[in-house]
């Protein structure tokens, strides 16, 4: 289908839509009842007779309000429900249909017209929505509301007016970099990968997402798989790529199948498959499922994955863009990344921009969720005006950045501003952008043995400081925490830090000693609490 | 090109793209490097060749760290060795036989690093990690020893392409294990240990300790014809004790298996003859050199002209080429011959008349270069196991695809795209077959077939009967995949395509028809003369490609110049005397000869005829028929326990010399150890031995002067032009050299027939297929069967026997038996079993699987417990080559436990085969 008719079809679409209900139901939120209420919902509806169509979402983020119900009753009447639990349905309904909620309910989540007014500090406020803008309130299992809100509409100016180098070139530019951790700028790697004037090249997007803490992609796929579809289109176009691998991770199920689902639809609409938007561009997905373990968010023990092999990282160089799956030039971007594209690319000669980051903002705090804020906002604001600060009696002490791969910042360091790269020399990294808020309650010395812990289990085993190493500090922070070393205790474990951190292998190793090492810098007290006061 | 960078202080030049790590082991500087193999691509797991780099964050393995121009390297700052001193505790730490605070026990490289760290002990609490295997009889496997370097699943992944044993587990609980955490013994492992040779803490240990050896030898390996560089670790008292891979080795690139990695201790074993034997009123004697070589020159010379010899494929070129000089010159006769004629006589046969020249084409690279790889009649996995790893790479690494032709299943079956199963002694069909549908279908290599051969027309209105439903009914393999090999054989995925094929080609009434229907496949196709593609006949003895390019055939001069006028008289000139023009007797005619009367005297030469050739029962009645039998040998096998005299000889390990490899590759043998009690190499007992029968008949024994077998070397290059090029001096400096190299400055020959045949045009010869064998099953005798080989044995199993830990893997004969024809006998699997044949019986154990067609059995040949196929095999021969029909009888198979049948029936068939 070429672009016209697909666009027409989706305005279509969307004038005829309404009303409708989306129930936002994801990985996390069928955990909190999101999966009964869509049913129950859907019985409703159809017991009463309507025609109406009540629909899966992604979340918006808001893990606060889950379960979310959005009802949409007219063009620009668009309400959203919070806390619906299943004995709401029924109100709901009435809402529905009446317009207003019963003055009797015991129903937590009013009905707020959407979007909200008069949150400006607050959690929608202090946002800057892009990625996100549309996750919740779009239908994921059809494109057209992808479509009408201006979908693909990037990728066919780009298949009708850019050649792949300038496609490149425009990426360079606009100084995009990579959402996964490592911030390396995507252009970059894609001109490399094209430098090498081999073929077949490969592009894999990294949805593996492993770690504890962050779950980001998996709310992107969730809630809007055509713009990772889209995103990868513009990436695979750019970088002449004959294969896409889509790797999930393999406990992602919802995620995995709503892309799978997207990607079908995709092929039937000739948004994948031969001849993309009827230009001359081929686009072949394949999806492939994580095999379990954090290491396989390492590229290359990935690329090990994909293969068949065993998923531990192989040695750099050479890299991927000149030699990655199968010895071939392979680009490795995250879900995150590519979904900025379509948005970077669509006003064309825009200026460079740091953009926003997500991050999945869990803890102590009032607000958790999954938040998108411009690079350059502080910790600070994330913790205390996106996500609410602490609930009354608590206090913060610091928070864990960058989850098992970053460190710890205590409460007086939070005025750091998230942006590519280290917080902190002492281990606090951006990462792919996990923020877990922690106060007097716990002790620090257990949130950074936690991590450890996490870290030892994880140790994909192949090089010795990091399957060796990892373990021997977690062994000595337990003896810390019950008081059997003395200081010599706190002095190995600053060595194991460095000989962990410089000698492992592959980044993972290399950043596991982060919570250790901005645990000893940041909350020093603690340590040596555990130590003989002597 | 090269780069500049400075190590420590020292300026050092690097070749672009070498690791830091090479610069430094080359600038003769030591860091510790665990996990880095020196032959393998590295690793980067044991992190402890970490070195400091100006201007560089952290310290970079220099493993997998390239060199750049003005680098600045540091291996042994404080900063590094810091680091790289807790990467060391942190190793020592996995090791529980360490107690914190006592000495480290020895573990090789492991030892080296520690102490070169002062790391005596290591400051942690070490872990038990309990796992001990030594179900393999060569080696156990210690996890407590183990530092999970990786080095050892490297070697059996990416060099042997076996993945018997992996990295389990993750973490700290990560073990190296087999599938299913069996047992080593019980796993595909093929011991071919090269984890042994890899591991570097001696976690993986061989059982035979390597520690006392005081010399290392490199040379060649004795068994198969693939000639895999080995380098001998000797003590001093002239013990294998160990078998080192050679990296450098162009045919073997490192690679061993179990027989040349362990195998070679039958040097050794005490049943090496000693001394020269007499048979005095029926015993042997001992006697002294003099007496037994005299008296073996008397009685050759009073039967001159009616002597024979058989030469020696696992001996030297030296040595074959003393010996034929010796048949030709002294004793007047051609009659001169070797194994060849029991394996790929036909093969031979088949490419002297199609194409002129009787060798591999190409090069075991070829194999890895290949879009299409065809295995027929062979199993490789087990014959030449190191050629077989090239086959898997293909597969594995470079996408190759492979098709098996085989009535048995092979381990390469398992990597194999298509495998087709054919009746026995069907091939020609099949092929035919094959060819009908390259022509049908166009995907004949016209040019080729215009510009490069002849006979096309006559030969392409020859397979007219051959249309996919008639080949289908004779050979049994279904049409859509005889269809479907045919093209990829014609049009392979990529490159082109390799036909390599064995014994199941040849040993058949029709074995010469089977060769030249292959070499019309590949006429056709074109699928000669380029990387990538070409004829392979896997050659099965280490030097039977040598043996007969020196001249130890009977039609042939060395270098396979004719008896043609010229070149007799080239060789009468240079030997000065008179050579026999009459082509002598091949091995066939030989027994036949013996047993009729008219030849009198054998000469045989590390062969033994009485286990090799078929039918045993008759073989012995025509050699026992002779007037004398002189055995040259280094063990008293059958042969020799029959002879009048027996000469010890030395083993390889106990020479110098050369072999020539199934690649054409001419390598250099060299002495480890000093001979075996009396022993004496071939060349220089033959030599003696010629020397007192040129004296006796007035001859110049001065031909037969040499004091090393360098002279004889020279002297045979410079009568044959395909190895003129090639001297002792170049072996040593260059390595293996291909043949042909006419001149000294030639690089040697990988591929032949780039641009013409030796006969110019290629020649297609029509072949049909005949009956399928000379004797088929009936009632009474109701199964085939089909011999072969085992990995764990070689050949007859005389050098093989002589191995403790062969022997312990493979203790007796396994018959392998279809379910259907299990239970039709009443057999159960691993039950003992007798299979008997109109000619003989033997015992064995059974296997009951469907690795073999209904309707047929599989044993190897070699003789194990007193058992061995050629009791059975029928004498049969291929009219061309006279080679015999090893690879089809009909044999019967009962229970051991069963009472015997009383034997009747007619004497064996003879070969009906239409020429």
């Amino acid at each position: 289908m070429i672009y016209s008719e697909l666009k027409s079809k989706a305005d279509r679409e969307a004038r005829a839509r309404f009303p409708r209900a989306l129930v936002q139901l994801g990985g996390c939120t069928r955990t909190v009842g999101a999966g009964a209420v869509l049913q129950l919902l859907q019985a409703a509806v159809a017991k009463k007779g309507l025609m109406s169509p009540v629909l899966v979402a992604g979340c918006d983020g808001a893990c606060h309000d889950a379960p979310v119900v959005i009802i949409e009753m007219a063009e620009g009447l668009t309400f959203r429900l919070t806390h619906v639990g299943p004995a709401d349905v029924n109100e709901i309904l009435s809402f529905w249909l009446a317009g207003q909620a019963e003055s009797s309910s015991t129903w937590k989540g009013r009905p707020a017209a959407w979007p909200l007014s008069g949150d400006e500090s607050g959690f929608w406020g202090r946002q800057e929505r892009r990625v996100m803008r549309d996750i919740g309130y779009i239908d994921p299992h059809s494109v057209d509301d992808y479509v009408a809100r201006g979908g693909y509409s990037t990728l066919n100016n780009i298949l009708n007016s850019m050649s792949p180098d300038q496609v490149v070139d425009e990426v360079v530019r606009l100084e995009l970099r990579g959402r996964g951790g490592a911030y390396f700028p995507a252009g970059i790697k894609w001109r490399g990968a094209r430098a090498t004037g081999r073929s077949p090249r490969y592009l894999v997007v990294n949805a593996e997402e492993g770690e504890p803490g962050i779950y980001k992609d998996r709310h992107i796929m969730e809630g809007n798989p055509f713009m990772l579809l889209e995103g990868l289109a513009i990436a695979a176009y750019a970088i002449g790529a004959d294969k896409t691998y889509l790797y999930v991770n393999g406990e992602a199920d919802e995620a995995a199948g709503r892309v799978e689902d997207a990607l079908d639809l995709a092929r039937d609409l000739g948004l994948a498959g031969d001849n993309v938007l009827g230009a001359d561009f081929n686009l072949d997905i394949e999806v492939r499922r994580g095999g379990g373990g954090y290491v396989l968010g390492e590229e290359s023990a990935l690329m090990n994955s994909i293969e068949g092999q065993r998923n531990v990282p192989r040695t750099k160089p050479p890299f991927p863009v000149e030699s990655g799956l199968w010895g071939q030039p392979t680009v490795i971007n995250n879900v995150e990344t590519l979904c900025n594209l379509s948005m970077l690319l669509s006003s064309p000669g825009a200026d460079p921009s740091p953009g926003t980051k997500l991050i999945s903002l869990s803890g102590r705090v009032q607000r958790p969720g999954l938040v998108e804020v411009p690079m350059g906002t502080t910790v600070r604001d994330i913790v205390y005006e996106v996500g609410g600060g602490p609930p009354d009696g608590y206090d913060v002490i610091g928070v864990v950045a960058g989850g098992p791969s970053g460190g710890l910042l205590n409460e007086s360091m939070l005025d750091v501003a998230i942006g590519p790269g280290m917080l902190d020399p002492e281990g606090a990294v951006l990462g792919s952008g996990g923020i877990t808020v922690f106060d007097t309650s716990v002790s620090p010395v257990e949130v950074v043995r936690r991590l450890a812990a996490y870290n030892a289990a994880e140790s994909c085993s192949k090089c010795t400081p990091c399957r060796e190493g990892t373990k021997r500090m977690l062994d000595l922070l337990g003896a810390v925490q019950r008081g059997e070393e003395g200081r010599s205790g706190l002095e190995k474990l600053a060595y194991l830090n460095d000989v962990v951190g410089f000698g492992s292998l592959c980044g993972l190793g290399q950043m596991a000693p982060g919570p250790v090492r901005s645990g000893l810098a940041h909350f020093r007290e603690a340590f040596e609490g555990g130590v003989d006061s002597s | 090109m090269t780069i500049n960078l400075t190590i420590d202080g020292v300026p050092v030049e690097a070749r672009e793209g070498s690791s830091i790590l090479e610069a430094i082991n080359a600038s003769g500087t030591y860091i510790p490097q665990l996990c880095k193999d020196p032959a393998m691509p590295a690793i980067g797991a044991c992190r402890t060749c970490l070195v400091q780099v100006e201007g560089r964050r952290g310290f970079p393995a220099s493993c997998h760290t390239p060199v750049s121009e003005g680098m600045i390297v540091q291996t042994n700052s404080p900063e590094v060795r810091r680091i790289r001193q807790g990467v060391l505790d942190l190793t020592l730490g996995m090791l529980p036989t360490e107690t914190p605070g006592q000495p480290l026990a020895e573990h090789k490289e492991l030892k080296t690093a520690s102490r070169f760290h002062d790391l005596l002990t290591t400051g942690y609490e070490t872990r038990a990690r309990d796992h001990t295997d030594s179900s393999n009889p060569f080696f156990s496997v210690e996890m407590d020893d183990c530092i999970l370097c990786g080095r050892c699943v490297e070697a059996c992944q990416d060099l042997q392409q076996i993945g018997a044993i992996a990295m389990l587990g993750r973490g700290q609980d990560a073990f190296i294990g087999t599938y299913g955490d069996e047992p080593i013994a019980e796993s595909i492992c093929t011991s071919c240990g090269s984890c042994v040779a890899a591991c570097p803490t001696g976690a993986i240990e061989p059982k035979l300790d390597p520690a006392n050896a005081v010399k290392q030898t490199s040379t060649v390996c004795p068994y198969c014809g693939v000639g895999c560089g080995i380098v001998l670790n000797t003590d001093s008292n002239g013990k294998v004790l160990w078998v080192d891979d050679d990296p450098d080795n162009q045919s073997s690139l490192g690679k061993l298996c179990v027989k040349g990695r362990f195998g070679v201790t039958f040097v050794n074993h005490g049943d090496r003859l000693t001394t020269p034997l007499i048979r005095k009123n029926g015993v042997f004697t001992e006697a002294s050199w003099d007496e037994a070589l005299d008296y073996t020159a008397n009685r050759l010379v009073e039967h001159r002209g009616a002597t024979a010899a058989l030469a020696s494929a696992k001996a030297t070129n030296e040595d074959g080429y003393v010996l034929q000089k010796f048949m030709r010159l002294a004793l007047g006769t051609n009659s001169i011959d070797h194994c060849t004629r029991l394996c790929h006589s036909p093969s031979v046969e088949a490419m002297l008349r199609s194409l002129g020249s009787g060798a591999t084409s190409n090069s075991y690279l070829d194999y890895e270069k290949a879009g299409c790889l065809i295995i027929a009649g062979c199993d490789p996995s087990a014959n030449h196991p190191v050629a077989a790893t090239r086959f898997r790479k293909a597969v594995d690494l470079y996408g190759a695809k492979l098709i098996v032709i085989n009535p048995k299943r092979i381990e390469l079956c398992d990597y194999a795209y298509l495998w087709l199963r054919e009746k026995p002694g069907t091939d020609v069909a099949l092929f035919n077959g094959m060819a009908k549908v390259i022509l049908d279908e166009g995907l004949a290599d016209e040019q080729f077939v215009a510009e490069r051969t002849e006979g096309f027309e006559e030969w392409k209105a020859s397979l007219s009967q051959y249309t996919p439903d008639f080949v289908e009914s004779i050979t049994g393999v279904p049409k859509e995949q005889m269809i479907e090999a045919a093209r990829i054989y014609a049009r392979p995925p990529f490159s082109g395509s390799c036909f390599v094929w064995g014994m199941g080609l040849t040993q058949h009434t029709n074995g010469t028809a089977n060769c030249h229907a292959v070499l019309n496949l590949a006429l056709v196709s074109g699928q000669m003369g380029r990387r990538g593609n070409g004829i392979s006949p896997l050659r099965g003895q280490n030097n039977v490609q040598g043996c007969g390019d020196a001249g130890c055939t009977p039609s042939n001069l060395p270098g396979y110049q004719d008896l043609d006028p010229e070149s007799l008289e080239k060789f009468a000139r240079a030997w000065g005397g008179r050579l026999p023009e009459e082509s002598g007797f091949v091995v066939t005619d030989m027994m036949r000869e013996a047993e009729e009367g008219r030849l009198e005297a054998m000469y045989v030469v590390g062969e033994n005829p009485l286990l090799s050739e078929p039918d045993l029962r008759h073989a012995r009645e025509a050699i026992e028929n002779l007037n004398f039998l002189v055995v040259q040998d280094i063990f008293l096998n059958e042969t020799a326990e029959i002879a009048d005299v027996v000469l010890p000889a030395t083993s390889f390990a106990e020479k110098d010399g050369t072999f020539t490899n199934s690649e054409r590759r001419v390598q250099r043998v060299r002495k480890a150890i000093d001979p075996v009690g009396q022993s004496r190499p071939d060349w220089d007992i033959t030599s003696d031995l010629a020397r007192r029968v040129c004296r006796r008949l007035g001859m110049d024994e001065s031909q037969f002067d040499y004091g090393h077998p360098k002279e004889i070397f020279d002297e045979m290059a410079g009568l044959t032009p395909i190895i003129a090029g090639i001297t002792y001096e170049r072996l040593d400096a260059e390595g293996g050299i291909q043949w042909p190299c006419p001149t000294p400055d030639h690089p040697g020959t990988p591929i032949l027939y780039e641009d013409s045949f030796p006969r110019g045009l290629g020649k297609f010869v029509p072949v049909e297929q005949t009956e399928p064998a000379a004797e088929l099953p009936n009632r009474r005798f109701p199964l085939i069967l089909n011999t072969g080989r085992t990995l764990y044995h070689w050949h007859g199993g005389t050098i093989t026997r002589r191995v403790e830990g062969l022997v312990a893997r493979a203790p007796e004969l396994i018959v392998t038996i279809h379910p259907k024809d299990a239970k039709r006998a009443g057999i159960s699997d691993k039950e003992e079993v007798r299979v008997e044949s109109r000619r003989g019986e033997l015992e064995g154990r059974a296997s009951v699987t469907d690795a073999v067609r209904e309707g047929e059995i599989f044993v190897p040949f070699v003789k194990l417990k007193e058992s061995a196929a050629n009791f059975l095999t029928n004498r049969a021969f291929d009219p061309a080559s006279k080679i015999p029909e090893f690879k089809v009888c009909a044999v019967r198979v009962e229970p051991k436990s069963s009472p015997r049948k009383v034997r009747k029936g007619p004497r064996p068939m003879t070969a009906v085969m239409r020429p």
